[in-house]
């Protein structure tokens, strides 16, 4: 992912249309920090070189500067976007659900509702299940925190009374479901609407899923690409 | 089909639920569909899993213009392949059930029984 090209194209390299546009997507990569860090830096020198009152009247002031404050954001969104491509690991770019959403679908989960993030290291406490079995299965997304998992079965107010995949991802590039044999042996497929097979993944994202749980140290037992 | 399954499966296409709902045979089912956000909110489970009666699945469903798909005793949202075969909401419902094709949105692909 490029996003430098893509705010460029997006937006122009001078205009605060552009900057918030890095901002924003920096925010759904989750490098905002990053982002903020440089855009405030840049924004704060012109306030504190000039009369403008606002960072949009700053922006609009100081085209040369900004164009400096730009490339520092750029640099360092680059770097950013570079560590979270790298945490995907060749499962596609983040992208957001195939599907609309139902009410409290959209709401995050976290540690305290039972969500559980690695990129590397087998999960915690794992429920022991069987292949197709409901009470014991688990929904996993991949995005920029690495492979995510939580018990489908967690309560969460939505029509259908627990979590679904937007619950624990806002964006991801892959997601579907898993049932672990055992504490290190996990059976995965990527039944999801939203991240999954319903939102056209291909085999080689799939591939690329299995070898990521299999890089956290699990024997995996992958259901055949295409199938639940 | 429970009430919630039926409004998941039209969440693309909203317009065709309410329009049929419309009916005044169906008022309780609007009156449940306009405060939906409520009844999840406060999991009013007792609406939400209301069964819907066959004809008012029907009449929406048949006026649903989305397609999936069955290739390799799957249902899928999501064309796999060329030979893949066209059908249509309806047609999921008919033969496989209500909650079946609501699975296969949330899922992406159930396998056929």
């Amino acid at each position: 992912m490029n996003i430098y090209e893509a705010g460029r194209a997006e937006a122009g390299v001078d205009s605060i249309e552009g900057l918030q546009y890095l901002i924003q997507e920096g925010a759904e990569l989750g490098v905002d920090g990053v982002v903020g860090l440089g855009f405030g830096h840049g924004v704060g020198a012109i306030l504190d070189r000039r009369s403008a009152s606002t960072a949009a009247q700053a922006v609009e002031e100081s085209p040369g500067l900004i164009r400096r404050t730009w490339g520092r954001i750029c640099t360092l969104f680059g770097r950013g976007a570079d560590e979270a491509a790298d945490v995907l690991r060749g499962t596609g770019e983040l992208r957001g659900p195939a599907q609309a959403l139902g009410r409290n679908e959209d709401i995050l989960m976290d540690v305290s509702h039972g969500l559980q993030s690695r990129t590397a290291g087998l999960f915690d406490d794992v429920i022991l299940g069987t292949h197709g079995d409901g009470t014991t299965k688990y929904l996993w997304t991949i995005d920029e925190r690495g492979i995510n998992l939580a018990q489908e079965l967690t309560p969460w107010p939505t029509p259908r009374l627990n979590i679904v995949h937007t619950n624990i991802s806002r964006r991801a590039s892959i997601g579907g479901e898993a049932w672990f044999e055992s504490t290190d042996t996990v059976i995965l497929n990527a039944g999801s609407g939203r991240f999954g097979d319903g939102a056209g993944i291909t085999e080689q994202h799939w591939n690329a899923a299995i070898q990521y749980w299999e890089g956290l140290g699990y024997n995996v037992k992958p259901v055949p690409f295409g199938e639940r | 089909m429970k009430f919630w399954q039926l409004d998941s499966v039209c969440r693309e296409c909203p317009e065709i639920l309410e329009s049929v709902l419309r009916e005044p045979r169906w008022s309780a089912f609007l009156d449940s569909y306009r405060n939906l956000d409520e009844l999840v909110d406060s999991q009013c489970r007792e609406r939400l899993d209301q069964i819907v009666p066959d004809e008012l699945a029907v009449s929406a469903l048949q006026l649903h213009k989305g397609k999936l798909y069955l290739s390799r005793g799957h249902v899928r949202r999501r064309r796999l392949g060329l030979l893949d075969k066209r059908i249509s909401y309806l047609e999921v419902y008919r033969r496989f059930g209500g909650e079946f094709l609501e699975d296969v949105i949330e899922y992406g692909l159930v396998r056929i029984p």
